[in-house]
């Protein structure tokens, strides 16, 4: 038998480079296969052009549980405040989320977490030792909270110093205090 | 390469060459990259044309809402039932399923695509046009409200093939309160529905905006903040750094611990979802929640100018400061430590504009300071109008003036806001695509006002023309003697038909081409008063030209249309607009002949004497004779010559003649055709006037009785053509 080295070497530079591209490619497509479930196409405005793996599971999981993607639930439900039996009346969870000073003016504000109502009264106490100063608010609704106005006022009415700041939502329907906070005067 | 060989490496290469030709995909933003504090710009929150308009919603939603299957044909998923057959088992209404991108409300009476086929009806809007002009209306970015709806709605909306109704009745968890019996919801009929939903949502994002400082999370502070509805769960002091994400937490008020952030899409302890989604959802469509430092959109701009040249106008841009800094302007810059924020010339930038006057800075800085800032709306005045903060509108007002010789038509001229001063580059902004049309009219304009009528010419004659504009430009006018002492080009009659057109009928003219430079006459705007000022052409004023066309005696016999028209001689742009004219012009052969009609009588001379002489020719032909007094440029005059033979040298040549064969070359009368009226013209004979020439003799030092033959003659007139007959003689006795 003839032996033809020249036909040898390009098999194997052949076979070699099949090796290659098979690697290369191998790799690419893992690379593509493993992102498609975290990318989508864009255009330039950086607006998706197709639903990503979400949004397919969102509609997965509607076609899994249509009588439970059929209920309004929104997204952070809030949990039903228990009814205190000595006053008949929700006890509300109150929330003092600042309180600051800003152009010689006191500020605080709050609200009602897991209540939506009209017609509720915000008491904002401002404590110091044995001094008491007390400011109200009027309410405004949010889709799921209640906010308790800002309360604004000189800060000469309170003084410098450390002071504790609680606020109290009263209804005719629900009650309830906050945690307290700290504001200091210099 | 066996074929198998050639077929796997060229499946590959196409494979791998496939691959680098797909669609861009951008890394998806991770859960862990929620930035308590800043969940997305107010740049972007608030840009209520982050979308091209109600299309552009619509098409979003038919590329992400699924195929719909209004009619609920397909599978539920529960047994053999369709989707409508389990929804009748659930006591749920039947179809039509009206889907997100099909649905359609009638504001007015509250219709729906559900009573209505499930897709549009007359008086019914899109979903996508209900939450395109609720994001117009109160300034809110569309795409915000798309994701809310995601975040809001139940399904959501957003990913629902065969929605119920009620799935819209309150899509945007908006008008709930607790306030039924035993906590129950007390949804408020006046505020279901899509419309109402979406407008309230968009409402209230704007309200809380607009009155952020009396909610209960606030910008620019530290606020406590719960990880969750159950008090228990705690929560953590977030510094909110904007108006969007403060409006986001009174919106849905907790910001989710690590543990939810980790879980998303799923859930976790303690875990609050809503702001984590919004973040995840909009990053995952729209691509990104922060903006750029400095950025600059267009939002609006005054009417674009048509101003003549050398004329002036106030031009106005607006550009919305897109970006997340304030900022300044020329004035303000410096007292807060940073680059001002100016206007500049851009494409490229820094271009030096001829549209720049004396108010700029340079021809490169049209205005340094905002001329009013507004706020998002586009109407409110902001109480400060010296800083533009994000979201605000920036409105610069500057003059520009056309320069004196630019060229009539449209300019783009581009604006943008630019950092002043910011190195690296980073002086950019954006809104280079902005830009004023400047329409440049000519400052030259006329109209026509009159002229002289066609006329019929012999060749070697001639007509005289005249033609009438008047000035209803926006600069006056000045002529060869005036233009230079003004520092203007002057405005003169040219050929046309082309612009400088060589005329063979002008040889009496400046030029072949300018049949006028001079103004013949100006008159006031009624055409009759003549002007103070006989040469300069004042706005509104007429000036006339006047000039002659010329036949040459070799000119072809034919009609010919003279157009001509007003320029500047010597300007770049020196058309004087609407001054095109034209007028008609015949040329008929020339027709000479002339006939004997008195003389002197026979004189008798002394040697070396001196005596008068006259012959009267009457203009028998159709050609009008010119003498030496009254010939112009291209005409060839009438002139006594000798004869027998032509041009013989006479015995009797007197020291007045001008030459020996030429004893008169102008009229010394001209007669009407009666022979003794004089004509008003004596140095022209029109056809059956009588020419006399005149001329004295001196005899010869020579007795003897002499005969000399005179006869008139076109002087130069080529080959024979100077012949025009009327030759005549005379015995003359010298003793």
């Amino acid at each position: 038998m003839r032996i033809t080295p020249k036909k040898n070497t390009r098999t194997y530079v052949i076979v070699a480079a099949v090796v290659v591209l098979l690697v290369v490619g191998g790799v690419f497509a893992y690379k593509h296969y493993s992102d498609s479930n975290t990318t989508v196409s864009r255009d330039k405005s950086g607006t998706s052009l197709e639903r990503s793996q979400e949004e397919l599971d969102e509609t997965n999981s509607i076609q899994d549980n249509p009588e439970d993607s059929k209920q309004q639930t929104g997204s952070d439900a809030v949990t039903e405040p228990a009814v205190d039996s000595s006053t008949g009346k929700r006890s509300v969870n109150v929330v003092l989320t600042s309180t600051g000073t800003e152009n010689g003016e006191v500020d605080a504000s709050g609200f009602v977490s897991n209540l939506v109502e009209e017609g509720g009264t915000c008491t904002f106490t401002f404590a110091q030792n044995q001094k008491i100063i007390k400011k109200t608010s009027t309410t405004a609704t949010n889709p799921t909270s209640t906010t308790c106005l800002t309360v604004r006022f000189d800060e000469k009415e309170l003084g410098s110093g450390e002071w504790k700041v609680v606020i109290q939502y009263a209804s005719s329907n629900a009650s309830g205090s906050s945690n307290e906070g700290t504001l200091v005067i210099r | 390469m066996n074929k198998l060989g050639k077929s796997l490496v060229l499946f590959l290469a196409i494979s791998g060459f496939s691959f680098f030709l797909s669609s861009p995909a951008v890394s998806a933003v991770s859960a862990s990259e929620f930035n308590p504090g800043r969940i997305i710009d107010d740049a972007i929150f608030y840009n209520k044309n982050a979308m091209g308009g109600a299309q552009e919603v619509q098409n979003f939603l038919n590329t992400h809402v699924p195929a719909c299957d209004t009619w609920g044909t397909g599978p539920s998923g529960y047994g053999n039932l369709t989707k409508a057959q389990y929804a009748q088992q659930m006591g749920w209404h039947g179809p039509p399923y009206a889907c997100l991108q099909n649905y359609h409300e009638n504001p007015s009476n509250g219709e729906t695509s559900f009573e209505k086929g499930g897709g549009a009806f007359t008086g019914g809007q899109s979903a996508a046009q209900i939450i395109w002009n609720a994001a117009q209306e109160y300034g809110i970015n569309p795409q915000v409200l798309i994701v809310m709806l995601r975040k809001e709605s139940a399904g959501p909306l957003t990913a629902d093939n065969w929605p119920l109704k009620t799935q819209y009745k309150y899509a945007m968890g908006y008008g709930c309160p607790d306030s039924g019996p035993n906590y129950s919801a007390n949804c408020d009929a006046t505020k279901s529905g899509f419309y109402n939903q979406m407008r309230l949502a968009a409402w209230q994002l704007r309200y809380y905006a607009n009155n952020i400082n009396t909610y209960n999370y606030r910008p620019g502070r530290t606020n406590y903040i719960q990880y969750s509805p159950d008090p228990n769960c705690g929560g953590k002091n977030v510094y909110i750094e904007n108006i969007a994400t403060a409006s986001l937490y009174i919106y849905t008020p907790y910001v989710p611990n690590d543990a939810a952030l980790n879980a998303y899409p799923g859930t976790a302890p303690c875990g609050a979802y809503g702001n984590r989604n919004f973040f995840m959802m909009f990053n995952d469509w729209f691509g990104g929640v922060n903006a750029p430092n400095y950025l600059a959109t267009y939002s609006s701009q005054g009417a674009y100018p048509v101003i003549s040249q050398t004329q002036s106008s106030t031009i106005t841009l607006r550009y919305k400061n897109g970006g997340n800094k304030t900022w300044y302007h020329s004035a303000t810059a410096g007292a807060a430590q940073t680059e001002p924020v100016v206007l500049a010339t851009i494409r490229p930038v820094n271009r030096c504009s001829s549209f720049v006057t004396g108010s700029w800075y340079t021809c490169t800085r049209p205005t340094g300071l905002f001329t009013k800032v507004y706020e998002s709306n586009g109407t409110t005045l902001a109480s400060n109008q010296h800083i533009v903060q994000p979201n605000q509108i920036a409105e610069y007002t500057f003059d520009i003036t056309a320069p004196s010789e630019a060229y009539t038509g449209n300019y783009d001229e581009y604006f943008a806001p630019i950092r002043e001063g910011a190195p690296n580059g980073s002086w950019y902004m954006g809104a280079d695509n902005v830009f004023m049309r400047l329409g440049v009219k000519n400052a030259y304009v006329a109209t026509f006002s009159g002229q002289s009528p066609y006329t019929t010419i012999s060749q070697n004659d001639r007509t005289d023309s005249f033609i009438r504009f008047k000035n209803n430009g926006v600069l006056p006018w000045y002529d060869s003697t005036t233009a230079a002492a003004n520092n203007v080009k002057p405005v003169v009659l040219a050929t046309d038909g082309p612009v400088n057109r060589k005329s063979n009928l002008g040889p009496s003219w400046p030029n072949s081409t300018r049949p006028g430079t001079t103004f013949s006459k100006v008159y006031e705007a009624d055409g009759l008063t003549l002007a103070q000022n006989q040469h300069i052409v004042s706005i509104g004023q007429i000036v006339q030209f006047d000039f002659k066309y010329t036949a040459t005696a070799t000119q072809r016999p034919d009609s010919y249309r003279e157009y001509m028209q007003l320029i500047r001689e010597g300007a770049m742009n020196f058309i004087v607009e609407n001054s095109g004219a034209h007028l008609d012009i015949t040329v008929k052969p020339s027709n000479y002949s002339a006939s004997y009609s008195t003389q002197n009588s026979y004189l008798t001379l002394s040697p070396l004497g001196t005596g008068q002489m006259y012959y009267d020719l009457k203009n028998t032909g159709h050609t009008t004779w010119y003498d030496d007094q009254s010939w112009t440029p291209g005409i060839l005059p009438v002139h006594l010559a000798t004869t027998n033979s032509i041009n013989r040298a006479s015995k009797f040549t007197d020291p007045s003649w001008p030459n020996s064969a030429r004893p008169a070359t102008t009229f010394a009368k001209v007669y009407l055709q009666d022979g003794s009226t004089l004509s008003p013209d004596q140095h022209k004979v029109q056809p059956g006037q009588i020419a006399r020439f005149e001329f004295t003799v001196k005899a010869p030092s020579n007795n003897g009785t002499y005969r000399e033959d005179f006869q008139p003659i076109i002087e130069g007139a080529p080959g024979y053509s100077w012949n025009m007959g009327g030759a005549v003689w005379q015995p003359i006795s010298v003793q």
